[in-house]
């Protein structure tokens, strides 16, 4: 999968292009509006990573020039700026998604993945990891053969571990996706769901599947002891 | 237009377009009445001259009267040389011209055969000069002549002369008339708008640094007053939104420096010698902390600050409030009991408004709640009806009442009612500001309620925004 990012801050951009390839993508940097406009015109990508203000081209334009030649690989901006306006303008130039400096890695990683699996998903009855295993049609969890009994916010966030297994999922992303709380919460409140989760389907357990990732969030995934 | 700019020049030439119209009046009437005085005049003089000649036609009884006649006419006008008398008998021969003179033809035709009267006076030009003249019949007592064709002329050149001069007179009058007004207006006007050019003295002296000046109401004239008024209006909220605005700034700063201040220091030390990767990790993860703490600082002092500016519309959709509730309560539920709180609700509601920022709201409102609840204690979350088109949403925890001072300030940004603690449950004391922010911006109340017993905070809602 290859990636472009086009971004005028030196630390951002080598940022970026560092965790991305440590994630697994291949990637391009560009620094100026009109290098990024003209490496997506004439090699290909999966993907662009597509900063607003820029200098040369803005962001607004190279998206503009892609879409005009053609090219349809997801776009998404990256801006310092959140006015729903700005948010607006982008998504009806066709760009795929959006997101606001400051960002947490993990979000950008995880909307680059979704972004890259769109349309390609079929969503199967059946999540494992290592020997823990989820029935999305009886929604029921078992780890070893036995039985788990969760509550429904429990499984839930089972669910969202092992569709993103490997992804390291922040607290605000979990308490978006699992309880539809939208807001940045400092409150340990989605710790404390952790903690139980984990007292059911790892501590009785090993490997231990679940991880926690300091400052970033959770990650659920087989690590080598 | 500079008509439209300058209010000076306009009341200036409006001083003079009106000064005009009044003297061009006034004179008008004047030149009337002077005409009319002189027509009269001349009537009179004419009429004597009539009645002269008619008394010397009535006395003529004989040939020899008819005769002598001529003589006595002439005898009578002389010492008038600007009056011109033609007498004719019924056949239209002449009896006495004053020599040099003819008479128009379309003033002799005239004659009605009345005896004259002054509107039947005719007035005639030849060439330079000007001619009032009277023409009739009058009978005689001369067998064989029975009547005389009498025609008198007056030139009135010298009235002519003095109607001339006065209209001169009028028309100089009118002119220096109308430059002196819109000079005098134009000078009037600008003495007159001296107390806006004072109003404007000081808005000049209003700077940053002296935003508490004020116009004085009592030195401005009573039609500036509604001006000055709104003038300070403005100024006091200026200065309202400046101060908070330079709070805001200062709060700012203060909290940016401790987060800083320890990226900073726990950065220097780390470098400071070799360490291993553990280590490393360690204060990488620990920056990283203090940066999601600063994200979420600014993302919140962003929201307020579109908030201030208006610049934050609440959506408009159908809230459930009782499902809402529920979640929150689902959400915060294994925290509260974590700490060994219960959470209860009741009630039912649905409000318009935005869903998202009301969730916001009250989830504020119920973790501080928690925070504040002692182990044992109950927080309980209450939708009340208060009537058709008011809800309210209570959040009441058990604890200590918190002090009166303290309450009038516990929504102001990074307000914190535990100043040792250091950081409130939100983590950056913004909290309570931005629920509050929200509420306004759904035209909402929030309030506090505090004694030894418990805490609520209350917001109402429109129902139908």
């Amino acid at each position: 999968m290859k990636i472009l990012i086009v971004e005028d801050e030196p630390k951002t951009g080598t940022y970026l292009k560092q965790g991305l390839t440590e994630a697994g993508f291949i990637t391009d940097l560009a620094v100026t509006g009109t290098d990024g406009q003209y490496l997506a015109l004439t090699e290909t990508f999966d993907l662009i990573i597509l900063d607003v203000m820029l200098p040369g081209i803005n962001g607004w334009d190279v998206l503009r020039a892609l879409r005009a030649a053609g090219k349809s690989m997801p776009v998404l901006f990256l801006t310092a700026r959140d006015q729903v306006d700005d948010r607006v303008k982008g998504l009806e130039l066709g760009a795929d998604d959006y997101l606001v400096k400051p960002f947490a890695f993990s979000e950008l990683l995880a909307r680059v993945r979704t972004l890259l699996r769109r349309g390609k998903v079929v969503e199967p009855d059946t999540l494992t990891i290592a020997d823990l295993e989820i029935n999305l049609v009886r929604r029921r969890a078992s780890r070893s053969g036995q039985r788990i009994d969760l509550t429904a916010k429990e499984f839930m966030l089972l669910t969202l571990f092992l569709q993103r297994q490997g992804e390291v999922l922040s607290r605000t992303l979990i308490a978006s996706q699992v309880w539809d709380m939208n807001f940045d919460s400092d409150t340990n409140v989605v710790e404390v769901a952790i903690r139980r989760l984990r007292a059911k389907i790892d501590d009785p357990f090993e490997p231990k599947l679940i991880h926690t990732v300091r400052g970033m969030g959770y990650v659920m995934e087989l690590r080598n002891q | 237009m500079i008509l439209q700019r300058s209010i000076t020049l306009r009341l200036a030439l409006l001083f003079a377009l009106a000064t005009m119209l009044l003297l061009a009046g006034i004179g008008y009437f004047l030149n009337r009445s002077v005409e009319s005085h002189l027509a009269d005049m001349d009537w009179g003089e004419i009429h004597g001259k009539w009645e002269l000649t008619q008394n010397l036609i009535e006395e003529i009884h004989t040939p020899a009267d008819l005769a002598a006649f001529p003589q006595l006419l002439e005898g009578a006008l002389v010492g008038h040389p600007e009056l011109f008398v033609m007498v004719k008998d019924q056949t239209g021969k002449p009896l006495y011209a004053t020599p040099g003179f003819s008479f128009p033809q379309q003033f002799v035709a005239r004659n009605l055969n009345v005896p004259p009267s002054f509107s039947a006076m005719a007035t005639w030009h030849d060439g330079e000069h000007m001619f009032r003249g009277a023409v009739a019949t009058i009978a005689s007592n001369l067998a064989g002549h029975p009547r005389f064709t009498v025609e008198i002329a007056l030139e009135n050149d010298e009235h002519q002369h003095f109607l001339d001069h006065f209209h001169r007179l009028l028309l100089t009058a009118l002119l220096f008339g109308m430059t002196a007004a819109g000079a005098l207006g134009w000078f009037i006007a600008r003495r007159g708008l001296l107390p806006v050019r004072d109003m404007a003295a000081v808005a000049r002296n209003i700077s940053v640094t002296h935003l508490s000046e004020r116009l004085r109401l009592d030195s401005v004239p009573m039609e500036l007053r509604d001006l000055a008024m709104a003038f300070n209006g403005m100024l006091s909220r200026l200065e309202d939104s400046f101060h908070r605005l330079t709070d805001f700034s200062s709060d700012i700063a203060h909290e940016l420096r401790t987060p800083i201040n320890n990226l900073m220091v726990q950065s220097q030390v780390a470098l400071s010698q070799a360490r291993n990767t553990e280590q490393y990790q360690d204060v990488i993860a620990s920056n990283l902390e203090e940066f999601d703490r600063l994200a979420r600082m600014i993302a919140d002092m962003l929201f307020l600050a579109k908030a201030d500016n208006g610049l934050m519309v609440a959506g408009r959709e159908q809230v459930d409030l009782e499902t809402e509730i529920e979640h929150l309560a689902e959400f915060f539920g294994p925290f509260a009991e974590d700490r060994g709180v219960t959470i209860s609700t009741s009630g039912r509601g649905t409000v318009t408004g935005d869903r998202i920022m009301l969730q916001r709201a009250i989830a504020n409102l119920l973790s501080n709640a928690i925070a504040h609840t002692a182990p044992g204690g109950q927080v309980q979350i209450r939708l009340i009806n208060e009537s058709a088109a008011l809800l309210r949403v209570e959040v009441e925890n058990p604890g200590k009442a918190i002090p009166v001072e303290q309450l009038g300030r516990i929504f102001d940004r990074f307000y914190r009612l535990d100043p040792a603690r250091g950081t409130a449950p939100d983590g950056v004391g913004l909290g309570l500001a931005i629920t509050k922010s929200i509420v306004v911006a759904h035209k909402g109340y929030i309030a506090v309620f505090s004694d030894n017993n418990a805490t609520v905070f209350t917001i109402t809602l429109l129902v139908t925004l």
